[in-house]
C-alpha cells in the first residue's frame, strides 16, 4: 500500500467516524497531509497558520474554533500569534473546546498544572502564560467537556479544517490534514455547537486573576527573597507578604508555574523561577 | 495632618517599602512605571479614574489626598464629579469606564459601593479588561458588596484592608493602591513582551 493510499484510508476512517457521508468526503479537497511524525506535523501547522494570517491581512476570519483533547492549538507560537490577529479584528469570538476534569476547573493554577502535563516538556512556561495571557483577554470562549472530545479538529474561515486523526490523550504525533470543503465544515460545526451545549464554559476572570497574582509586587518579591536564600518557610515571610490577604494563593499560583518548589519545611527557588526573574529582567 | 506632609509621608513610606525589596527588584520596579508613563507598555489612555465618597464624606479627604499622591508619580487621575456638568452621570460612568486605563473604587459610602457594583456588571459586559480595582474595609469582608465582587473568583477580587487605614494618617492604602496599579501594569508589560515573543516566533518559520 502506497503512503499515499494510506493517507487516504486512516482519513477516511477519521471522517466515518464524524459522521461525514462518502460523498462530502469525495468532494473534499486535500490542501495538505502529514504522517505520523513531528516534523511533517510542524510543517502542516506552519503551513494552516500562514495561510491564516495571509487571510487575516485582507479580512477578518469567519470562524476559528477548536475542538481539542488538550487545548495545545494554543501552545503553537505561531498559532497564538494568528489568535491575536484574529482577535484584533473579529466580531466572533474565537472557541476552544477542550477536556478538563471538572475538579480542575475552578482556579487557573490548576489548569496550569492540566496543561503543563498535557503540554509535555516541549511547551516552556512562557508557551504557558502566553496562552494564559491570550484568555485573559476576554476574546476567546473557552469550554472543558467531561471527557474525551472524540475527532479533534479545528474550524476555520467557514471552509478550511484542520483534521487530526484519533489519537491516545496526550499524544502529540499523529495524522493531520489540511482540508477545504464547506461541506465538511458545515458537519464538524455542528458536531462542534453539540459538543459545546454540554460543556462548561470558562470565563476570563480566572486567569486574568491568576496573571495579576503572578504580577502582584508580593509575589516578586517571594521569588527574588527566594533567591537570595536557600528557602524559606511561610512564617519566615516578612509581615508585609504575611499579611497579604491572598498569600495562600499566590504561592500556589508561584508553584503551579514551576517557579517555586515546596520542601519539608516551606519553599525554595526552582530553575524555572530564576529563569522567570531574568526573563523579566528583575535580576 | 496637613495634606502635603500627609502625602510626603506616604511617599516616604512607598519608598522605604520598595526599598526593602531583594535587590533588582526596586529598580526593576521603576523601569516598569517608567515604560508605562513613556508609552511603551500600553498604547491607549493612561489616565486613572479614582471613584470613592463625595465631597462632605467624612472619607473625601483621603480620596483627594490619593489623587494628589498618584499625580505626583506622574499618573493623570480623574475624578467624575470634575466632569459630568450636566450630563447624565449613568451616561458619564459608561464612557469613563470604557476610556480610562483603570477604574478604582474606594468602597467607603454608600454611594462609592453601588458604583462598584454598577462597574462590576459593566465589567461582566465589558469582559476584555480586569480593570476594576476596588479597596474595602476589612469590616465589610461579610457584606454583600465584598461577596460580589469576589464571588467566583471571576475578578481580581477587591483589596482588603482595615478601616483604620482608610485614613490620611496611614500610608498602607496608598501602599496598597500604588502596587495594585503598578501590578496591573506589570501584567500588561509581560502580556506585551509574550505578545512580541510570538510574534517574533511566527516570522522565523
Amino acid at each position: 500500500m502506497s503512503e499515499v493510499e494510506s493517507h487516504r484510508e486512516v482519513l477516511h476512517r477519521t471522517l466515518a467516524a464524524a459522521d461525514v457521508s462518502p460523498s462530502v468526503e469525495k468532494s473534499t479537497v486535500i490542501l495538505r497531509a502529514s504522517g505520523e511524525n513531528a516534523d511533517e506535523n510542524r510543517n502542516l501547522y506552519q503551513s494552516v497558520n500562514r495561510t491564516l494570517l495571509k487571510r487575516l491581512e485582507t479580512r477578518p476570519l469567519r470562524d476559528c474554533t477548536h475542538i481539542t483533547g488538550e487545548m495545545r492549538a494554543l501552545s503553537d507560537k505561531f498559532h497564538r500569534h494568528v489568535l491575536r490577529q484574529a482577535t484584533k479584528q473579529q466580531a466572533e469570538e474565537p472557541t476552544v473546546l477542550f477536556s478538563l476534569p471538572r475538579s480542575d476547573r475552578n482556579a487557573a493554577s490548576r489548569i496550569l498544572r492540566w496543561n503543563r502535563e498535557s503540554w509535555g516538556e516541549e511547551s516552556s512556561i512562557l508557551d504557558h502564560l502566553s496562552a494564559f495571557d491570550i484568555l485573559s483577554q476576554g476574546s476567546i470562549q473557552l469550554w472543558a467537556a467531561d471527557g474525551d472530545p472524540g475527532v479533534q479538529y479545528s474550524l476555520f474561515d467557514n471552509e478550511l479544517v484542520l483534521m487530526q486523526s484519533a489519537h491516545a490523550i496526550r499524544q502529540h504525533v499523529k495524522y493531520v490534514w489540511f482540508l477545504q470543503s464547506e461541506a465538511l465544515h458545515g458537519i464538524l460545526s455542528k458536531r462542534a455547537d453539540e459538543l459545546i451545549q454540554t460543556s462548561e464554559s470558562l470565563s476570563s476572570g480566572r486567569f486574568t486573576r491568576f496573571n495579576l497574582n503572578l504580577s502582584d509586587p508580593a509575589a516578586m518579591d517571594i521569588l527574588a527573597m527566594l533567591r537570595d536564600a536557600p528557602g524559606l518557610a511561610p512564617s519566615e515571610l516578612p509581615p508585609r507578604l504575611r499579611g497579604h490577604e491572598r498569600v495562600t494563593e499566590l504561592l500556589d499560583d508561584l508553584d503551579s508555574c514551576g517557579f517555586i518548589e515546596r520542601t519539608r519545611n516551606g519553599f525554595q527557588l526552582a530553575r524555572a523561577g530564576f529563569e522567570y526573574l531574568r526573563y523579566l529582567g528583575a535580576t | 495632618m496637613e495634606l502635603i506632609e500627609a502625602i510626603e509621608s506616604w511617599k516616604r513610606a512607598l519608598e522605604d517599602c520598595w526599598a526593602k525589596s531583594p535587590p533588582g527588584l526596586p529598580e526593576y520596579k521603576s523601569r516598569v512605571i517608567k515604560d508605562f508613563q513613556e508609552g511603551r507598555i500600553h498604547d491607549g489612555d493612561r489616565s486613572i479614574w479614582l471613584c470613592g465618597p463625595g465631597r462632605g464624606h467624612k472619607h473625601y479627604g483621603v480620596r483627594s489626598a490619593l489623587r494628589d499622591f498618584l499625580s505626583s508619580f506622574g499618573f493623570v487621575v480623574v475624578f467624575t464629579e470634575d466632569h459630568y456638568s450636566g450630563r447624565l452621570l449613568s451616561e458619564v460612568e459608561d464612557q469613563q469606564f470604557k476610556v480610562h486605563y483603570l477604574t478604582i473604587v474606594l468602597c467607603l459610602s454608600p454611594g462609592s459601593a453601588g458604583e462598584a457594583i454598577n462597574f462590576l456588571h459593566q465589567e461582566r459586559t465589558i469582559g476584555r479588561f480586569a480593570k476594576l480595582k476596588v479597596f474595602i474595609p476589612s469590616d465589610y469582608k461579610d457584606g454583600y458588596v465584598y461577596r460580589c465582587l469576589d464571588e467566583g473568583g471571576m475578578l481580581p477580587g477587591p483589596r482588603i484592608l482595615p478601616e483604620s487605614q482608610f485614613d490620611i494618617s496611614s500610608p498602607e492604602l496608598a501602599i496598597a493602591v500604588y502596587e495594585t496599579i503598578w501590578a496591573h501594569i506589570e501584567n500588561d508589560s509581560r502580556s506585551r513582551q509574550l505578545a512580541l515573543r510570538d510574534e517574533a516566533a511566527s516570522q522565523a518559520v
